[in-house]
Parts: C-alpha cells; sequence; structure tokens
C-alpha cells in the first residue's frame, strides 16, 4: 500500500481562486463580495455580487482528480454580474495553481468551462448567472500544513 | 513509424453511419438510463407512500441524430424532469440552493464537459 497525498476539497480550491481575484471592494457598491458555498445573510439586500460554489462530482485517481464545479453569480443588475463574470471567467480558466487556506498550493493542470448563462428564478430583481468548470488537480502540492 | 498506404483515403461516411447506428447508440442511451437512475435514487423523497415523487418523473429522451460534436452528427440521449418542482429542485430559489442532482448524477457517470470537440 502507498501513502497518497490527500486530494484538496474542490470548494475550497474554487473559492480560492475565486477569492483571489475578487477585488477588495466592489467598485459600484462599496461593499466586498461574497464567496461562499450557502447563501448569505440577507442576500435579497446585498448590492454587491455574491458568488456561490457547488462541487458536482467528478472522477478520481491516484494521481488527482477531476471534479467539476458550478459557480453562480448573483447580483442586482445585468451590467453587474457580466462585470463580475468578465473578472472571474479568465481568473479560472487561467489559473495553474491555487493557495489555499494555510499556504497549501494546488496544482492545476487543466480548466474546461462552458460558459455563463443566466438561470431565471423567483426573485426578479437579483440576475443570477450559473457556469460549470471541471478543474484537473493533483494530490499533494506544497505539504498539508 | 506509423505504416500509411498511398492513396488511401478514409472513409468517412460509413464511419459516421457507424457511430450513428443502434450498435454505438446504445451506449448513449445506456449512460443516461444509467444517470437516470443515479438521480432517481439521489433525489429526496417526502415519507408520504402514496405521493407522486419528484423523483420517479426522471425520463429519457432518445436524440438518434440531433447532437453535432466537432461538426459530426452523433446520437445522443436526453435525461429530463417535468415535474412542476424540477427546476426549483435543480437550480434552487431565493431561499434554498438548487439540489442540483441531476447534474451530479450526470457528473458520476460521465465526464462532465458538454458538446467539446475531444
Amino acid at each position: 500500500m502507498t501513502d497518497l497525498a490527500p486530494l484538496p476539497d474542490p470548494n475550497a480550491v474554487m473559492m480560492a481562486l475565486l477569492q483571489s481575484a475578487a477585488p477588495d471592494v466592489d467598485p459600484e457598491s462599496d461593499e466586498a463580495w461574497y464567496v461562499g458555498t450557502a447563501y448569505p445573510d440577507e442576500l435579497e439586500q446585498r448590492s454587491a455580487p455574491t458568488l456561490l460554489v457547488g462541487h458536482l462530482g467528478g472522477p478520481t485517481d491516484e494521481t488527482g482528480a477531476r471534479p467539476a464545479i458550478d459557480v453562480t453569480v448573483i447580483a442586482p443588475t445585468y451590467t453587474a454580474a457580466q462585470g463580475t463574470i468578465e473578472i472571474i471567467e479568465p481568473a479560472v480558466m487561467g489559473a495553474r495553481f491555487a493557495v489555499l487556506e494555510g499556504g497549501w498550493k494546488i496544482v492545476i493542470d487543466r480548466v474546461e468551462g462552458q460558459g455563463f448563462y443566466e438561470v431565471e428564478w423567483d426573485d426578479t430583481r437579483l440576475r443570477r448567472f450559473m457556469g460549470t468548470f471541471t478543474l484537473t488537480i493533483r494530490r499533494g502540492g506544497t505539504t498539508k500544513p | 513509424m506509423v505504416e500509411t498506404r498511398r492513396g488511401y483515403h478514409p472513409d468517412n461516411e460509413s464511419f459516421g453511419a457507424f457511430l450513428m447506428s443502434p450498435l454505438v447508440f446504445r451506449w448513449a442511451l445506456e449512460g443516461a438510463y444509467e444517470v437516470q437512475s443515479i438521480a432517481a435514487r439521489t433525489t429526496n423523497r417526502s415519507n408520504d407512500p402514496d405521493a407522486r415523487h419528484m423523483a420517479d418523473e426522471y425520463v429519457v429522451n432518445p436524440i438518434p441524430s440531433g447532437v453535432t460534436v466537432g461538426g459530426n452528427a452523433r446520437g445522443a440521449a436526453q435525461v429530463e424532469n417535468h415535474s412542476d418542482h424540477a427546476v426549483a429542485h435543480e437550480f434552487g430559489t431565493t431561499k434554498q440552493r438548487g439540489y442540483r442532482d441531476l447534474a451530479r448524477a450526470g457528473a458520476r457517470v460521465g465526464e462532465f464537459r458538454g458538446l467539446k470537440d475531444e
């Protein structure tokens, strides 16, 4: 039996990529972006973009994994949502590594995306866009702290 | 070195016909039925035995020649759910995040990459 290095949490990898691309303060609303796996408190009152991450699944093997990860962008206007997508989409597609909390550095070999599309819902004031990325990530990286 | 034959032209037309034939189309259907069964098992059910459950309403819709992959027509199969609650369950509302049961089932069966030329 070989001791394999641990696989990072795909949600944490995607959140690290989104957080590194996010501006400190959203220029339009003067608030920080929310990046997480669950809805923030008072989603409807937020004026800055909300980014949600959800791991769908995907194959794993001894070298790494290919997780498919949903990214949902929720913003008050179409323009704000598209502006957010213009920042995060190239940042995720061009990512070659991600630094998780504590300095655990993960190598990303490949990123595949399918683009963002609008998914309408019960709130007509908030626009919601969804996209799915497939990351090819490796086990290990720097030593897990 | 790869052996080549002078004057040889691959018969792409019959190869395309082969990939549209029931022999190959069967795999698309089998994958779709697997996605359907996983989605039906993972979608939440209420405890009411008499209720009509959304989990039982996933259906497989064969598309024998409706999809183009890399410029070539291919057979495909879709898994759909026409229940009233299906969209809210899959994609969520402002109060409840989407469960994405169908997407998760698809990611477990095949690689979640959509229609790409690979």
